[in-house]
């Protein structure tokens, strides 16, 4: 029986150790949001479609994509960074995180095109719900150019 | 025993509980991004540092120039100087980035100027991106002659416009064209070269005999065009530094028109009219045999050839009205890639090598286009009474094109156009203008 409690104690502990490290991304939708600002146990709702709709139009309408070439409008790039509390994107942490559809010329100035938005954009900070911060401390967004295409 | 079993039952499926937690636990949020908006992006660019006395004059002049071509591009936006709040009065200062970003100028470009005794000019800028607070590339040095200010501006726009767009560089080009001057039923034509924007304009030929159809070699060096001094229409090949021309080949009887180099400049394609019948051929530009591409009863005419030099676009009438083909560059079968209502003529290859370009007549109206190499994805980038005879930009992204106004009064006058269809603009010149023919970069 000893054995079987030491085994329980060990899933417990090494589940300890995992809670403290998780960094699965997470679709939108999924009900798995925890409140950093209340107890480490409460579990936070995730974001509405509205507060979700909100930041991509904040940052579409900072997304100007009149200067890139044809061959950076082939390009989709996800980009990687971190938010404060008060919203505003911490500007070290932007990152390409993947790119396709293009070379790595084109990635780079469509990369450049993308941080640009993030940073003007999030300048005074992106109107999310302080009480969901774990939810968007850490974003990716991936700019899909395919409907801005030349037809 | 048996409550100890269902405790460690119950410690099992908590932990199991906690390990779903965990494996739902909040990773990065992910969003898509799939509409953004198209606006000209503003930049500031405060008069460049005069670095000593006689500098002053030019720095301003070249910071006009350099924010005129960018502005003309229709990506750009400039932020007039009234509306900054940082003065940049050293190269080498920090940038002031909260001003600028107050003003919501995106691009920043400082820049200096320095005029030696000697008349050398040397010209340095820098790039930044200002919501990133960065430094967009390296500075960059030109030097070169008071002369030659305005090709040291177009350098500087043409780093600025490449470091944003990602698009290669075309401000430091030229067009050849046909000035024209006097009455629309008897206009005088001369050969003119100028800046890509209109300044210094230089003649290349009088009007004594009309030209038509100037063409730049691979190198910008040379100009095939046509012109009727002998009394017909034969092609002749000019050095631009010197004018010194020579008429290429062509047998007496037979007429010649519509030349293009290919681009290794080595060979020229063109029509040639004899019997009646119109077909195209190809020679060395240094002369010898003709080698004959096309033979059909109708009228081909207008070649051009793929970057590569491996296919000619051309148009012919050969199934009734003019459409446009593509064939191999040493002749062989064509096939017809203008599908749509309407005539087709005058094809361009891009210089990318992924469009053509070309004007059409259809209702009444003409157009300038561009379509697939394959024919598909037609797009009609201008209308009106008449356009005509399309040029691409050394990068492929603007095209320039003739464009006639109607009625007795109606004169020609040379536009350009994005290939997006925006941002047409007319080009200035001193009186009326056609037949334009973009350089590459120098």
């Amino acid at each position: 029986m000893k054995v079987v409690l030491a085994a329980i104690v060990a899933s417990l502990a090494s589940a300890g150790v995992a809670m403290a490290q998780g960094q699965r991304p997470v679709d939108w939708g999924q009900p798995s949001a925890r409140n950093d600002s209340a107890s480490s146990t409460e579990i936070a709702p995730p974001l509405t479609g509205a507060e979700m709709q909100g930041i991509r139009v904040a940052v579409q309408q900072c997304w100007n994509v009149g200067s890139l070439s044809s061959d950076e409008l082939l390009v989709s790039v996800t980009v990687g960074l971190s938010l404060g509390t008060d919203g505003r994107p911490d500007t070290s942490s932007i990152r390409m995180l993947d790119h396709s559809g293009g070379t790595d010329a084109a990635a780079r100035k469509a990369y450049e095109t993308a941080r640009r938005a993030i940073i003007r954009c999030g300048a005074n900070g992106y109107n999310l719900p302080i009480e969901k911060y774990e939810q968007w401390r850490e974003i990716e967004m991936t700019f899909n150019p395919e409907r801005m295409r030349i037809k | 025993m048996k409550r100890l079993i269902a405790f460690t039952l119950g410690v099992c499926v908590l932990g199991f509980g906690l390990s779903q937690a965990i494996a739902q636990s909040p990773g990065p949020l992910r969003i898509e991004i799939t509409e953004g908006v198209i606006e000209p992006l503003p930049f500031a660019a405060p008069i460049f540092i005069a670095e000593n006395a006689g500098a002053e004059q030019m720095a301003a002049q070249l910071t006009q120039v350099v924010a005129a071509d960018l502005v003309n591009t229709g990506l750009f936006r400039e932020i007039p100087a009234g509306a900054f709040i940082s003065t940049v009065t050293n190269f080498s200062s920090p940038v002031q980035y909260s001003d600028w970003k107050a003003i919501n100028a995106q691009a920043l470009i400082t820049g200096a100027v320095n005029v030696a005794p000697d008349g050398r000019v040397t010209v340095k800028f820098r790039l930044f991106d200002v919501f990133s607070e960065d430094q967009l590339g390296d500075g960059l040095q030109f030097a070169g002659t008071t002369q030659s200010w305005r090709r040291m501006a177009h350098k500087v726009a043409d780093a600025v416009y490449s470091r944003i767009t990602g698009e290669g560089a075309y401000f430091d080009s030229r067009v050849v064209f046909v000035s024209e001057t006097g009455p629309k039923n008897a206009r005088r034509k001369r050969l003119a070269i100028m800046d890509y924007d209109g300044a210094n304009v230089q003649f290349l030929t009088d009007s004594s005999a009309i030209v038509l159809a100037p063409r730049f070699s691979p190198t910008g060096d040379r100009v095939l065009y046509t012109s009727y001094e002998t009394g017909f229409p034969k092609i002749f090949v000019m050095d631009v530094a010197n004018v010194g021309k020579r008429s290429l080949g062509a047998d007496a009887g037979t007429m010649t028109f519509a030349p293009r180099f290919s681009p290794d400049g080595q060979t020229v394609v063109y029509s040639l009219t004899q019997g009646g019948n119109t077909d195209l051929y190809r020679m060395s530009i240094s002369g010898g045999s003709e080698q004959r591409l096309t033979s059909n009863p109708s009228i081909e005419t207008a070649p051009s050839f793929s970057p590569d030099g491996s296919q000619i676009v051309f148009e012919s009438d050969r199934s009734g009205t003019q459409q446009i083909y593509v064939m191999p560059a040493n002749g062989g079968e064509a096939r017809r890639i203008s599908n749509g209502q309407g005539r087709y003529g005058t094809p361009v290859w891009s210089p990318r090598g992924d469009l053509i370009a070309f004007t059409k007549q259809n209702k009444g109206r003409f157009h300038i286009g561009v379509m697939r190499t394959d024919g598909s994805e037609e797009r009609l980038l201008t209308a009106s009474f008449l356009d005509e005879g399309p040029t691409w930009s050394p990068n492929g992204r603007v095209i320039m094109f003739t464009r006639e106004s109607q009625g007795a009064n109606g004169a020609p006058a040379l536009y350009s156009v994005d290939i997006t269809g925006r941002n047409l603009r007319r080009v200035p010149t001193n009186g009326a203008a056609s037949d334009p023919a973009w350089s590459p970069l120098q």
